[in-house]
């Protein structure tokens, strides 16, 4: 278990996304693609319901519509950030609204994509972020590695 | 769960939730309605010029109108809490609850500050929609907020929260909630909100305009004001002619106050019965034709006392910006005191013509042909023809000629012919047929004048009835005058015996024949009887009872006794003479002796002739046109058909005889005979004795006075007029015994024909005088009414004067001082330029005031004073200040050439406005009171003149004033006219281009979803056939699949470009300003466009071209859109030209190709949105260019030649932008 074993680990295990967006269709082909891409893939139509299910499921990254019926794109960013920091969030934002991707950053977004989505472009993003996710764990892994190290030999030293 | 404060609990979101309970039945539903009522609304809060009127109508309307709740939020003055418009819905509603849960609320407004999403609005300036229970748990704590939910009932989920602005903060937030909003209605609130801050921010702008406006009546007011003191009436009238405004003079004249005025009916309730009809007509036209003009016309109001006055009016149509006429302005000017003294001018002309008709005759004027057409003629034309003036005036029924007897009408017209043409006068006599066929004789004498400025010759003249004279009454004085003649001379005894009376009339020749003088006839009835020889006695009853029994003359010869004894054999006629019942009355006797009949028939018949010749001449004397005439006639007569050789008329003249005429004598010896008989002793006797002198020889007459040398028997007759000599016939011989009685006899026949005549002379003279002068008044009378400027109308006025008989007149105009304020004020007729120079250098006011004062009024005869010069008291005072007169006291009668007349010309009020003098009379005679009556009439109408002058200039200056003002505010009316129409269309257009961004907006989003799923799915699709075996792929690409999907691609791609455009078209615009270099974001664009090998492109951008600020994103989709167009239009090659300058504090980017170019007609569409030239265009592209510019308040222009290509300029201001980012 101790070095570098726990990218490895991490790297096994599907990558899982959560997609929140009130239209049914674009929910299905976005689900789609992501699947194309060996992502396993969860939806939800309400803010509500992604809520709920970012709290008893465990997801990398999710999809956030902007607009969505019972809340504010952007509120519901901040709520679930509130409770799923660690988890990568992609703000999808109107048409061309610059507020609102920066709000969007602002509530703790790690990306936006502007609509009309290019899917290519919205796999490039994807990929990026994850990349960044596990970046992000692997330098955690190896600096409580290097901490554990390290007071192994201040300890060896001390002895 | 306690509650301890509800005011705590009860915060304002909860009552505008709890509007919504109320069910609303006829409220508004369809999106687009919503669209429309928020259009309606936007432009309602536009009109408004007060912050809170503009909130609390949106909250009425809102509440009126649409089932959503709203409410209004101040913003105080720290900027974080707000507070509840009081009036707004939900403040009414707090007071429902206040009631229902002791509510207390006694401040105005509800502390919000603590509200998170509340302060985010004002802060950020941004709308927000939020859920309903997400802003009630913003609000209180989430117990309480459970309550209230329960409490109120929360049926509606969202609320907007819309920011107002004003001066760049927000002001206010307008809270808007509903079960459910369309996404349309998010922009509409949006661009409510804006709409409201708009308003907010104009309204002090409006209201520095107002004050302008306010600032601008003020000054219309003191204009009023100072209209008020011109006696101007003015009115406002609506299209109805009700009246809407009236000015203080106007209250005045209708005596009631403007209250009791503004509101009623101008015309029914004014304007006085008579006249309603017609000026309602000329205010109607007005209203429905709109006439330009300023009409004039007189109406007359009538006053709440009943009083009527006259007023011109000048009036105005008022018109709004269609063109519509809304009311009518009218400005008016009492001319009552005008017309009343229009009036007296017309009564005194009216007097004149009184004058005129009441005389004993017709004056008339009438046109020189032949019809003898009539233009005036008075009214003595009734008495005199039977027909009315009218019937001959104008082209009436009849001519004058017509009128004339037959048989006499060529007569006339060659006398009236030669008349004029010898001595520009004539007299004719003749007969004319009245109306009731009566034939009467008149004597018609008449001139030529030439009437008015194009000298038109008619003749003016006087037609007096002379039938009289002509008729058989005058005949039977001839006749028995000729018969007395006859009978008197007559060798016969004539007598008249009456049956009651006896001897009416015996002839002298009793006495020759029989012995028995006339006197003894008259005293004995019977003294035929006695003197009758005895044996014929019987014969003389014979001869009477046979000329009454069979009615007819009867002829007997009878034999008289003489007085002397002797026997006288006569024939003796009696001729029986009956009275209309046809008793007998009287006989004629006539004795003829038989024996001296032959010797005396010669005598007789030589006088006879001589008589008739006479009697021809006395119908010659009476053509005559003047004296002199006459006493040539008559003397004509003398020596013609009496055949006398010398004759001599002389007439009284001031206390002497003249003599002004004779025959037979080389020349007159002597100019004058005193009357007292000192130089002529026989001629002084006859003008004592009144009787004719028959001198045989003259050295017989102890007192004879050689006058003619060489004379020695004389005749000499008085002519006598009314029991007055006028003069004296003297007929003379160089032969002693040259007359006898009979020549005595004819002479004195001669003088009393002459007598007659001259009186008829005399008095037609006078009538013609009179007719004259009247003429001339009634002619200058309307010559004056003609004549409007003052000192022409005072000239004609001081000419007609002088027609009068007055040599010299003066009229001055006089200030109260009795000054004359200038040259032009003293008008002269008769002076030379000297003597009007020396009279107004000493024109002496002083002078003047003494001479109207009291002190003069014993000199007063009528209207004017006669200062006699023969009063010492005239003359020491005078001596100084007249001018000498030019006549010798000589050729005057009774007056002095010193004497002074004068009168003032008075207005009816007794203020005296000028001074008539006037001098040396033509017939030199003293004035009397009968004298001056035609010269009155003059003072008055001087007097009315010199007023109405001064009232008509006035008038003029006044109607001047009104015109000016009636302009100005017609360019009032036109400049406000214009602002407003500008304002309105801008409104319009800012209204469409805001709906069609609604649409955009709704079309665009709710296409982008299903443009996204298409995308997707594509994308799957490509997956899908990399993952698919080589073979299958294969006959896939064969079957064109993946070229299809390719299209579908682009244009999903195309499509959604136009829902980016539509989007940008509708998103509300706050430009991000940067100072940017044009080169470098040129090269940027550039670089991502592919430019065709065929195009070349040149760019004319100086890198050290100043930094421009600019949204770079925005600057950056125009230069696209710009010069991706510019490629489009140029598929087969061609030259892309980009270039910079500065204009003033602008900067100038210019795209230019070498394309299609833009045909005229599209270039104004060009900037709308959705339209294009290209099948497949960027639609949206140049719109949202032109709005992304217009962003950076800018502008963006196009200039375009078809086959030649399109240059876009755009401008961008260097200066800072109103609309930079607050934060």
């Amino acid at each position: 278990m101790v070095k570098k074993g726990g990218t490895y680990k991490l790297a096994l295990e599907k990558v899982s996304i959560l997609v929140i967006d009130d239209d049914k269709d674009i929910l299905k082909s976005l689900k789609d693609i992501l699947r194309t891409k060996g992502y396993e893939v969860d939806t939800a139509e309400t803010a509500q319901k992604g809520i709920e299910k970012a709290r008893s499921k465990f997801f990398n990254l999710a999809l956030l519509d902007i607009k969505l019926p019972d809340m504010e794109g952007t509120e519901l960013l901040a709520q679930i950030h509130k409770e799923k920091p660690g988890m990568m969030k992609i703000m999808i934002t109107g048409y061309p609204s610059v507020d609102n991707a920066v709000r969007a950053l602002n509530y703790g977004a790690d990306a936006y994509i502007m609509k009309p989505v290019n899917p290519e472009n919205l796999l490039k993003v994807v990929e990026e972020k994850l990349k960044e996710q596990r970046e992000a764990e692997t330098m955690t892994e190896e600096k409580i590695a290097e901490w554990i190290e390290n007071r192994i030999k201040k300890l060896e030293q001390s002895k | 769960m306690q509650v301890k404060d509800l005011n705590e609990l009860v915060k304002p979101y909860h009552v505008s939730l709890m509007v919504e309970q109320v069910p609303y039945s006829n409220k508004l539903h369809e999106p687009i309605q919503i669209l429309h009522f928020i259009e309606e609304l936007s432009l309602k809060v536009h009109k408004l010029l007060d912050d809170r009127l503009i909130l609390n109508t949106v909250a009425d309307e809102f509440e009126k109108r649409t089932e959503y709740g709203v409410s209004v939020f101040l913003v105080n003055e720290d900027g974080l809490s707000l507070r509840l418009l009081k009036s707004s819905t939900p403040f009414k509603d707090l007071e429902k609850v206040k009631k229902l849960s002791r509510i207390r609320l006694e401040k105005e407004g509800v502390d919000l500050s603590r509200s998170r999403l509340f302060n985010q609005v004002v802060k950020e300036g941004k709308s927000l929609k939020v859920g309903a229970y997400e802003l009630l748990s913003d609000l209180v704590s989430k117990p309480l907020s459970f309550f209230v939910s329960k409490m109120v009932g929360l049926t509606r989920k969202e609320m907007i929260l819309a920011p107002i602005h004003r001066s760049g903060k927000v002001f206010a937030v307008l809270a808007i909630s509903g079960n459910e909003f369309t996404e349309s209605f998010i922009p509409s609130m949006a661009n409510l909100s804006q709409h409201i801050s708009y308003s907010l921010e104009h309204v002090d702008e409006r209201i520095s305009q107002t004050k302008v406006e306010e600032a601008l009546l003020l000054e219309l007011k003191k204009f009023q004001r100072y209209l008020n003191t011109m006696d101007v009436i003015m009115l406002v009238l609506d299209s109805n002619l009700v009246v809407l405004e009236i000015n203080q003079k106007g209250c005045e004249l209708l005596g009631s106050p403007a209250s009791e005025v503004v509101g009623e009916g101008f015309v029914t309730k004014f304007v006085s019965l008579n006249k309603r009809k017609e000026v309602q007509a000329v205010l109607r036209n007005m209203v429905s034709k709109g006439t330009q003009s300023v009409g004039q016309y007189e109406d007359l109001l009538v006053s709440k006392d009943g009083q009527e006055h006259v007023i011109l009016w000048c009036n105005t149509p008022l018109k709004d910006s269609n063109g519509k006429v809304v009311g009518i302005l009218c400005s008016g000017v009492d001319i009552s005191k005008r017309k009343e003294d229009e009036n007296s001018l017309q009564e005194s002309y009216r007097s004149l013509l009184d004058l005129v008709n009441h005389l004993q005759g017709v004056v008339y004027r009438r046109f020189n042909d032949r019809e003898f057409k009539v233009e005036f003629i008075s009214d003595g034309c009734c008495s005199l023809t039977g027909y009315n003036p009218a019937d001959l005036t104008g082209s009436k029924r009849l001519s004058y000629s017509q009128i004339i007897y037959p048989e006499d009408l060529d007569l006339v017209r060659k006398k009236v012919q030669e008349g004029l043409k010898q001595f520009n006068q004539f007299q004719v006599e003749y007969r004319i047929i009245t109306a009731r066929g009566e034939i009467k004789w008149v004597m018609d004498r008449g001139k030529v004048v030439q009437i008015g400025s194009d000298g038109i010759a008619m003749v003016e003249g006087f037609i007096t009835d002379i039938t009289d004279k002509m008729s058989a009454v005058e005949d039977l004085k001839r006749s028995e005058e000729r018969f007395r003649a006859l009978s008197d001379n007559s060798s016969d005894i004539i007598f008249l015996y009456d049956v009651k009376k006896g001897f009416e009339y015996v002839n002298p020749t009793s006495s020759r024949i029989i012995g028995y003088s006339p006197e003894e006839f008259y005293s004995d009835k019977n003294l035929l009887f006695k003197i009758v020889h005895l044996e014929d006695s019987k014969r003389l009853t014979q001869t009477f009872e046979e000329a009454t029994e069979y009615r007819r003359p009867v002829t007997k010869e009878v034999r008289w006794i003489h007085k002397n004894g002797g026997v006288v054999w006569t024939e003796y006629t009696v001729i029986p003479i009956y009275n209309k019942s046809g008793e007998l009355i009287a006989i004629e006797g006539i004795l003829r002796d038989i024996i001296e009949r032959r010797n005396l028939e010669a005598e007789r018949r030589r006088f006879e002739d001589r008589l008739s010749a006479l009697s021809f001449y006395e119908g010659t004397l009476n053509t005559a046109r003047n004296l002199q005439q006459l006493y040539e006639l008559t003397l004509d007569a003398i020596v013609k058909s009496l055949g006398f050789e010398y004759a001599v008329f002389m007439v009284v003249d001031k206390g002497g005889l003249k003599p002004v005429c004779q025959r037979g004598h080389s020349k007159l010896l002597f100019s004058q005979l005193p009357l007292d008989g000192s130089k002529g002793g026989l001629i002084a006797r006859v003008v004592a004795t009144k009787k004719t002198m028959l001198v045989q020889n003259v050295w017989d007459i102890k007192d004879y006075i050689e006058i003619f040398p060489g004379i020695r028997s004389e005749i000499c007759t008085p002519v006598i007029v009314e029991d007055e000599i006028v003069g004296v016939l003297d007929v003379e011989s160089k032969k002693i015994n040259a007359f006898d009685e009979k020549d005595a006899k004819l002479i004195e026949i001669l003088a009393s024909h002459m007598a007659t005549a001259i009186s008829n002379k005399e008095k037609q003279m006078e009538i013609e005088r009179r007719s004259n002068q009247l003429t001339s008044l009634l002619r200058n009378s309307a010559k004056m009414l003609s004549i409007t400027d003052l000192r022409n109308r005072l000239q004609v006025i001081a000419e007609s004067i002088q027609e009068l008989g007055w040599r010299r007149v003066v009229i001055s105009l006089r200030d109260e001082n009795l000054a004359i304020k200038s040259q032009d004020g003293m008008v002269c007729a008769g002076l030379t330029p000297e003597e009007r120079d020396f009279l107004w250098r000493n024109q002496n006011p002083e002078l003047w005031r003494e001479r109207l004062s009291p002190e003069y009024k014993r000199f007063k005869i009528g209207q004017f004073y006669y200062l006699p010069w023969s009063d010492p008291w005239v003359r020491e005072r005078f001596e100084a200040t007249t001018i000498p007169s030019k006549l010798a006291p000589e050729d005057m009668v009774n007056w002095d050439p010193q004497d002074i007349l004068y009168a003032p010309l008075t207005l009816a009020d007794g203020k005296i406005v000028g001074i008539v003098s006037i001098d040396d009379p033509v017939d030199g005679k003293k004035p009397t009171r009968d004298s001056l009556a035609p010269l009155e009439l003059f003072l008055t109408q001087a007097a009315v003149a010199i007023e109405n002058a001064q009232l008509i200039r006035e008038l003029n200056n006044a109607t001047n004033q009104v015109k000016e003002y009636a302009d100005l505010l017609e360019q009032k009316v036109d400049q406000r006219t214009k602002e407003l129409i500008e304002a309105q269309n801008k409104l319009i257009k800012s209204e469409r281009l805001a709906a069609i961004g609604e649409v955009a907006a709704m079309v665009g989003h709710d296409l982008r979803n299903p443009l996204q799923v298409i995308v997707y799915t594509l994308f799957l699709a490509n997956e899908m056939f990399k993952r698919i075996s080589p073979e299958v792929r294969k006959i896939m690409e064969q079957q064109g699949v993946i070229e299809m999907l390719e299209r579908i691609g682009e244009q999903v791609t195309y499509m959604n470009k136009i829902v980016s455009d539509l989007q940008d078209y509708a998103k509300p615009l706050k430009p991000e300003l940067l100072e940017t270099s044009l080169s470098q974001i040129i090269n940027t664009i550039l670089a991502t466009i592919t430019v065709p090998e065929k195009i070349k492109v040149n760019i004319e951008v100086a890198e050290d071209f100043p930094k421009i600020p600019m949204d770079k994103a925005m600057i950056r989709r125009v230069l696209t859109n710009l010069i991706t167009n510019a490629i489009q239009a140029m598929p087969d090659g061609g030259e892309l030209t980009i270039k910079s300058s500065i204009e003033g504090d602008m900067a100038v980017i210019s795209v230019k190709d070498t394309g299609v170019g833009i045909a005229k007609e599209n270039i104004d569409k060009l900037f709308q949105p959705l339209y294009t030239t290209k099948s497949k265009g960027q639609g949206l592209g140049l719109a949202v260019s032109k709005r992304l510019i217009d962003a950076h308040e800018g502008s963006i222009e196009v200039e375009s030649e078809v086959n030649k290509g399109s240059t876009f300029t755009i401008k961008l201001p260097f200066r800072k932008l109103k609309y930079s980012q607050n934060d």
